[in-house]
């Protein structure tokens, strides 16, 4: 499974920074964890999420619906006031647990899909080349549309020139430049 | 390639009628029709820098081999020979669709990067001859292949596609605006270094520059829908009709898109008003 993976983040005028996007390797898969949670949460609760879910994941890392459920839990057991989103990639096999307000783009065939969200499932997954995936916090989708998504993604090679496509979007639609944001991109090759 | 006659509706595209196949996703064929517009005019300057040119539709075997080519140049006015250099542009498109592009057959994004270079190589002569290397223009180009959109964008022009009644810019802007956008979504500049450099004005790439190593090119096809609509415009148009405006003069059904498009321009009296040049394209 060749990819190239690129990721942005920006606190705009937040002091505090709630949001956490974490992608590991393993293997010939990958693991890639969004947290975003609520203002009043501590910075560091946010990346010890994260941290913890690869921890379970890693502790017996095979795909299935109750190990990404385990995952899930432990995030949640956490804190509920977040929006939780674990993406499992092993080469045959896609993993999605969500919980929250984070969403996920799939890529394929030229089309957008938008994986369904506050869900947890596995199927069958071998990527090709010019199929991709987006995983963003709020504060990134919210001013981008699918349609842009598509049309950055026909211009761009590797995952970098995604993002950055993407974040200038973000930048030319913003008016105060508060926001904070973070996404991830996974183009395939 | 330009001109400032009234606004002209292209005949219907009977050529388009062919099925379109061969889609390996497996996703539902459908038949795909094209309907072509364009206008154009001087607005408040002296003369038209801007120039246009649409493959001749009425050559069926060429449009069916090549696909359906549409181009607009911007010739930049705050330099010496805007006005030949958009008109060298859009020539050497033409010239790329009509006699290098049979030999060249690729994926639609090689056409496109190949046609970059000629149109380059082109404007690089034109500065050569006329010793003026200051010159320049912007560049869009859309090749169509059935339902499979290739385009192609320097400069400050913009391609629209409106789908489902929304306006979405298919290209990014090379300027300076754009730039600092880029680098404050990174956080690499702040706020106030934001705002003031942002009033500057300038293009980062154009056709006619040194090293042309900023462009937008398509590297994968984008899948058009009937009811789409493409707008390949220059400054002069989105400079005065805002996006709703524009969106609602294309999406009408009543009268001529184009015509309408250039009453707008007009009855805006913007006493700026810059040379004007759009080309329509509806799938039906």
């Amino acid at each position: 499974m060749k990819a190239t993976i690129s990721g942005c983040k920006r606190l705009g005028s937040h002091t505090v920074d709630t949001e956490c996007i974490v992608q590991k390797s393993y293997g010939d898969g990958m693991m890639i964890v969004a947290v975003d949670a609520s203002k009043e949460t501590d910075p560091k609760d946010v990346e010890d999420m994260a941290v913890s879910i690869i921890n379970v994941w890693e502790q017996n890392s095979v795909l299935t619906r109750e190990r990404l459920t385990e995952c899930l839990e432990k995030a949640l057991g956490i804190s509920r006031k977040l929006s939780v989103t674990i993406l499992i990639l092993d080469g045959k096999s896609i993993g999605i647990a969500d919980a929250g307000n984070n969403r996920l783009y799939e890529i394929s065939e030229g089309r957008i899909i938008r994986e369904a969200r506050e869900t947890i499932l596995c199927r069958k997954y071998i990527p090709r080349q010019d199929e991709a995936l987006i995983l963003a916090t709020e504060g990134f989708w919210k001013y981008v549309e699918e349609q842009d998504i598509l049309i950055d993604f026909s211009k761009s090679e590797t995952a970098q020139a995604w993002i950055s496509y993407l974040s200038t979007r973000i930048g030319l639609r913003m008016e105060t430049f508060d926001d904070s944001y973070s996404a991830i991109a996974v183009v395939f090759e | 390639m330009k001109s400032d006659n009234d606004s002209n509706k292209r005949s219907f595209l009977d050529f388009f009628k062919r099925r379109l196949g061969g889609n390996r996703s497996g996703i539902c064929h459908r038949d795909l029709y094209l309907e072509i517009s364009n206008f154009q005019g001087i607005g408040r300057r002296r003369q038209q820098e801007d120039s246009f040119y649409v493959s001749d539709y009425n050559n069926v075997e060429m449009i069916e081999e090549r696909g359906f080519l549409a181009v607009v140049a911007d010739g930049m006015g705050g330099m010496m020979n805007g006005a030949e250099m958009s008109a060298v542009v859009t020539r050497a498109a033409m010239e790329f669709y009509e006699k290098v592009l049979p030999f060249h057959l690729g994926d639609g994004t090689e056409e496109l990067q190949s046609m970059l270079s000629f149109i380059d190589g082109r404007a690089k002569q034109l500065q050569q001859e006329s010793d003026e290397d200051e010159s320049g223009s912007t560049l869009l180009a859309a090749l169509i292949r059935g339902n499979r959109l290739h385009f192609l964008a320097v400069g400050d022009s913009r391609i629209y596609l409106l789908r489902a009644g929304k306006m979405y810019q298919l290209n990014r802007e090379h300027n300076v605006k754009s730039k600092m956008i880029e680098r404050l979504a990174k956080e690499e500049i702040d706020l106030e270094s934001y705002q003031d450099i942002i009033g500057k004005s300038g293009l980062t790439s154009y056709i006619g520059i040194e090293e042309l190593d900023l462009y937008d090119v398509s590297l994968r096809p984008l899948l058009l829908e009937k009811n789409d609509i493409l707008l390949l415009a220059s400054d002069g148009v989105f400079g005065t009709l805002s996006e709703e405006t524009m969106k609602r003069i294309l999406q009408s059904e009543a009268g001529n898109a184009a015509k309408n498009m250039r009453e707008a321009i007009e009855q805006a009296a913007n006493p700026k008003q810059d040379n004007y040049t759009g080309v329509i394209i509806k799938c039906k």
